[in-house]
């Protein structure tokens, strides 16, 4: 029970008389991926914001490595390590490529504080947080493009950027919302291969995405939502083959 | 080690100019330049702390007047009322200031964003300026404070040139304070902020306590370059602290460039050194740097600084990259 990385526990979100979420409980153990998917409008966005606190939940619990996190205010969630991207890249347009990266390697730990006051302990922590941050960026693939201004980056590559300022800080959950929106081939063949990397570094990934391919070969287990509740939960195979997925991707039948 | 090179050659630099430029003045017969310089300098103040609160933080805020009005006040009635020394009235002001600006912080800037935080923080010049001309048995309504020369353990500052290199050397110091806090990581997150609040705090950066940060910081600034101000003109009425300033701080702030630093001194340098040049720009100018400001906008729209920065980058870059 204990291991278990993340749970959500009978989670609801209204948005005044709309139902966003309803009744979503699930667990996600470690080191492992889960896919989440559903029809436009199904909640899975905002199952995101609850799981980061940038909304709070209606009802239900979120607990993270056993510490309940849906009381804790967003950047203290995203201290304790879970990050995130967002559906729309948000990254930091007053700054360039490798200082967006750079913003997410600073993240402040409790345990870095004497990292922060003691001035030879503070260079080395300068020292340490550009040359992750320079890992980051050949990672993605941007090490020739560190001094641009984000808005000159094709959207694949600030896409790809925004996944960078996310493993950045560090995180044991990384989730992802719709990363290969608006991406061409080859930067989903990158995409794919920065997902299985960062699943080698022991991180566990949340994946919203509409690409079924992408999906389907990367996570260990889906869950489906549909009008803010949770259709199915399983392995891509069981997915697959769920009356009720195929029934609300579908439609019906007469 | 390179950076600390160049910012010893740099301040050594630029503290040489600030030494030789009176003597100088005198020379040529024009040390009435002088007192506009202190006047340059103590708004250069204000204007950094400013650029910190508006340029780097992103939050625009017309309280900036009312503070340096707090510190001019302040240091005034402590000084002529209670007669204490002017080190420590300015002292007091500040610490005066900073709680206010805590307070004022806590319940304008947490909760509004962009507009309504503007007209929030104008609605709390208004109300600074109504205290001061509301209640004259305290603040000597419209007639105004007397106050005493500026001076530290019996060194007393009590003519242009004096008081010149006093501001010279505090603005010295909030310039390098001013360059290295934005290098920093406090500077960084405020740019974050500044760009996207929401991803900024999806990466752990505490945004509400940076705000209160940078408006407690801005207002620092504005506090001290009132004190200093007050000691200079040696009286203060309200007029001096009326909202019409904070929009003239504004157009400072971003002909000279936001985001810089340097913007802000070149900006305030321009706008008092424009109406020195001819009385027909002294007569209309309002007129003049509203005009100013529009075409800098148009033509350059990161001001005079941040325009210039952008064109030694690409210049470098282009002889950078065709040296490959």
């Amino acid at each position: 029970m204990s291991s278990q990385l993340l749970a959500v526990e009978d989670v609801y979100r209204f948005f005044g008389g709309l139902t966003a979420l309803s009744n979503v409980s699930f667990v996600v153990m470690p080191q492992t991926t889960l896919g989440v998917i559903g029809p436009n409008g199904a909640g899975k966005t905002t199952l995101f914001n609850l799981i980061t606190g940038v909304i709070p939940c209606s009802q239900g619990k979120i607990f993270f490595k056993g510490q309940q996190i849906s009381s804790l205010e967003d950047y203290e969630i995203a201290r304790l390590g879970v990050s995130r991207t967002f559906q729309k890249v948000q990254l930091f347009h007053h700054l360039n490529v490798l200082q967006n990266i750079m913003v997410g390697a600073q993240i402040q730990r409790r345990s870095d504080f004497l990292n922060t006051v003691i001035p030879g302990k503070r260079m080395a922590e300068k020292e340490r947080i550009l040359r992750r941050s320079l890992e980051i960026l050949k990672l993605i693939g941007l090490e020739h493009k560190a001094h641009f201004a984000p808005e000159n980056l094709p959207i694949g590559e600030q896409k790809l950027l925004e996944i960078g300022r996310s493993l950045a800080t560090d995180p044991k959950l990384l989730l992802l919302d719709e990363p290969a929106a608006g991406l061409n081939d080859y930067e989903i063949e990158m995409l794919e291969q920065i997902i299985f990397r960062t699943r080698q570094l022991g991180i566990t990934i949340l994946l919203v995405e509409h690409r079924m391919g992408l999906v389907m070969r990367v996570s260990d287990r889906i869950i489906v939502l549909n009008y803010g509740k949770k259709i199915a939960d399983g392995t891509p195979k069981e997915i697959q083959q769920d009356s009720a997925v195929i029934a609300a991707y579908l439609g019906e039948k007469a | 080690m390179n950076d600390l090179r160049k910012s010893i050659a740099f301040s050594s630099v630029a503290l040489l100019l600030i030494c030789v430029i009176p003597p100088f003045l005198q020379r040529i017969n024009y040390s009435y330049l002088i007192g506009i310089l202190v006047i340059i300098a103590i708004y250069g103040i204000v204007i950094m702390g400013y650029d910190l609160l508006l340029g780097f933080a992103g939050q625009l805020s017309f309280a900036q007047i009312a503070f340096f009005g707090m510190g001019a006040y302040g240091s005034a009635l402590m000084t002529s009322k209670y007669s204490f020394s002017p080190v420590l009235a300015l002292a007091l002001a500040l610490l005066f200031s900073m709680g206010i600006a805590f307070i004022v912080g806590h319940i304008i800037m947490l909760r509004l964003q962009h507009i309504y935080l503007a007209i929030a923080t104008l609605a709390f010049g208004e109300v600074f300026s109504r205290v001061l001309t509301g209640f004259p048995s305290f603040t000597g309504g419209a007639v105004g404070v007397f106050l005493p020369p500026f001076s530290v353990f019996g060194l007393k500052f009590d003519s242009d040139i004096k008081f010149y290199y006093l501001v010279c050397i505090m603005a010295f110091a909030f310039f390098m304070f001013s360059t290295n806090i934005v290098r920093s990581r406090w500077g960084i997150s405020l740019l974050a902020l500044n760009s996207d609040e929401q991803a900024a705090r999806c990466m752990g950066i505490n945004t509400s306590k940076c705000k209160i940060q940078v408006f407690i910081m801005s207002i620092s600034y504005a506090s001290i370059a009132g004190s200093l101000y007050a000691h200079f003109q040696k009286f203060v009425v309200p007029e001096q602290f009326s909202i019409v300033h904070s929009i003239e701080l504004i157009l400072m702030l971003f002909i000279g460039g936001t985001r810089t630093v340097w913007g802000g001194l070149i900006g305030v340098t321009i706008l008092q050194v424009l109406p020195e040049i001819s009385e027909w720009l002294a007569d209309y100018r309002p007129f003049v740097s509203g005009a100013l400001l529009i075409v800098i906008l148009i033509f350059m729209p990161k001001g005079i600084i941040g325009t210039l920065i952008e064109f030694w980058k690409d210049r470098w870059a282009k002889s950078s990259g065709s040296g490959k």
